[in-house]
């Protein structure tokens, strides 16, 4: 586990250091070979892996006495917990990752750069423009997902499905038992 | 021309000897331009123009043939030429001498073919079995003729025999692949997966065969199941069909699920400044279910320098120690001094301490 985490960890710094395209390339193809050894997200373990993870990534943040920037802290802290969760085998999950590395604008840049054509899929039944509606929706949804093809795509919906439903089970387990811990309280404006 | 093939094929489909012994004359006639010329024009001619008819050769004496065809592979080959001289051998009366000849050939294919049948029985059974039958063998029979006629013959005649049949045996396919798309039986399918030595898919009745619509079909295939596990993952999706319906709930699932996530992040936003203070009910809790996780989050404790408590630490210090029998990945003096205090430097409280526990995390992924 040691040895494969490093090597792991190694990639992904790269893919935040270099430019992330030329290692994306690697990777999906290294994801259609592996699309059967995906993470496990219904495991106990797993919950109980990120819910660590994530509780000390909250510690260590500092949040701001904001309340919506707080939260947006802890939503993109969470969310970053679960795209290393990933092991950096989909396409979401570097995406996510590598939302920090690149500056904001850089990014909304790279959106909107004239990439019009969703993709030239040869598949007849796609041409029905309701599906290419929800697909471009969905595409939009996913992290990552822009410009992928769409069986690809559904893949990847698949994974991030999964993934989220197991960071909404932890983060409401992790919500009910620090909001069991505190002290009782009158009702505070914290607690809204 | 072909009228009195036809009229052959009918008289041997009844298959007596006595017929056979009217039809020598027919036959004697037809003998001479076809043994010579037989080349494709007059088969081919045949199956091109009534490819129906040819058709229902194929298929009419199914039975017939599948019980004939078996043990004479060779038969069939050596009747080709002789298929009428064989009713002849079994009259007897008629003697050509190339008709003897090939006769004795006939005999040698059997031997060699080494099937249990007696040789003029074979004969007698596969004239019997109609020249339809030889229509159809011809080609089919032609795989296995070039190896076993190999070993047998060497004869000009029966190689000719044999690369006329080539010819006929590849418009028959032509044949048949038309008759596939209007017929589609299933030897005719399981058949044409035996011919083409790459394609391994089992035409279905009325399906192209091109690579492009296979193509197309593996991918529908490979799209059409990924839809089948995401209808499974999504709740409420097993009963709708159709792809757009099913795209519609899973964007909506997806949506729901990121709203919830937002929503908790407030929640834990919240409730986040007593997490120092939670944090011992916190690994009480989950610290026993959490134990067997991963070492590498269980010696983040003595990462937060901003506990201040040493009671905390202390405390940490006593899970850590707990926690170590587990898995021990680290020296524990190398966790307190290596980390400490590059944690020191590089927290910071600004923006990029996000990114710094995610260096962190990173650290601990590599250890």
């Amino acid at each position: 586990m040691a040895s494969f985490d490093s090597s792991d960890s190694e990639t992904l710094r790269e893919q935040s250091n270099h430019k992330k395209r030329r290692k994306i390339g690697h990777h999906t193809a290294a994801d259609h070979n592996s699309a059967a050894a995906a993470v496990p997200w219904r495991s106990d373990a797993e919950q109980r892996i990120y819910s660590r993870r994530l509780v000390e990534a909250l510690r260590r943040t500092p949040l701001s006495p904001a309340r919506p920037r707080a939260a947006g802290q802890v939503r993109e802290t969470a969310d970053r917990v679960l795209a290393v969760a990933a092991r950096g085998r989909t396409r979401w999950s570097r995406a996510i990752l590598a939302r920090r590395r690149k500056l904001w604008t850089h990014h909304e840049k790279a959106k909107k750069a004239p990439r019009n054509g969703l993709k030239r899929t040869t598949e007849r039944t796609n041409r029905l423009p309701a599906v290419q509606k929800k697909t471009r929706v969905l595409s939009r949804l996913v992290p990552g997902c822009q410009k992928i093809s769409f069986p690809n795509l559904l893949e990847e919906a698949m994974d991030y499905i999964s993934a989220l439903e197991m960071q909404v089970r932890a983060m409401s387990a992790i919500a009910e038992l620090l909001s069991a811990a505190e002290p009782r309280r009158p009702e505070s404006p914290a607690a809204r | 021309m072909e009228q009195a093939p036809g009229v052959l094929r009918g008289s041997v489909h009844d298959g007596t000897t006595l017929e056979s012994i009217q039809f020598n004359e027919e036959i004697q006639g037809i003998m001479a331009p076809a043994p010579a010329p037989e080349n494709a024009s007059s088969f081919t001619a045949l199956l091109e123009l009534p490819p129906t008819q040819a058709v229902e050769l194929l298929h009419s004496p199914d039975s017939v043939n599948a019980a004939a065809r078996k043990p004479p592979n060779c038969h069939v080959s050596a009747n080709q030429k002789p298929f009428l001289l064989n009713s002849f051998g079994n009259s007897g009366n008629l003697t050509f001498p190339s008709n003897a000849a090939l006769i004795e050939r006939a005999a040698k294919f059997s031997v060699f073919a080494g099937e249990n049948s007696p040789p003029p029985g074979e004969a007698r059974l596969v004239p019997a079995a109609s020249g339809s039958n030889l229509v159809k063998n011809e080609p089919q029979e032609t795989d296995s003729n070039p190896c076993s006629t190999h070993g047998c013959v060497s004869d000009p005649a029966v190689e000719n025999k044999n690369q006329r049949t080539a010819k006929r045996k590849e418009r028959e396919k032509k044949v048949k692949g038309s008759s596939k798309k209007s017929k589609g039986a299933a030897d005719e399918t399981s058949r044409d997966g035996e011919k083409l030595p790459y394609v391994h898919v089992r035409v279905r009745r009325g399906q192209a065969t091109d690579s492009h619509s296979l193509a197309e079909r593996a991918r529908r295939e490979k799209i059409n199941a990924r839809m089948k596990l995401l209808q499974e993952l999504v709740p409420g999706c097993d009963k709708i069909s159709g792809t757009a319906m099913v795209l519609d709930e899973i964007i909506n699932h997806v949506q729901s699920l990121q709203r919830q996530v937002e929503i908790l992040s407030m929640k834990l936003a919240a409730v986040n400044p007593r997490i120092d203070f939670s944090i011992d009910s916190l690994l009480a809790t989950d610290g026993a279910s959490l134990m067997d996780s991963n070492l590498p989050g269980l010696v983040t404790p003595f990462m937060w320098p901003e506990v201040p408590v040493n009671g905390n630490r202390q405390h940490y210090q006593q899970q850590w120690q707990f926690d170590a029998f587990h898995q021990s990945l680290w020296e524990r003096e190398e966790v307190n001094h290596n980390f400490m205090t590059p944690e020191n430097s590089l927290l910071s409280y600004d923006s990029s301490a996000n990114s710094a526990s995610l260096h962190s995390n990173q650290l601990k992924m590599e250890l």
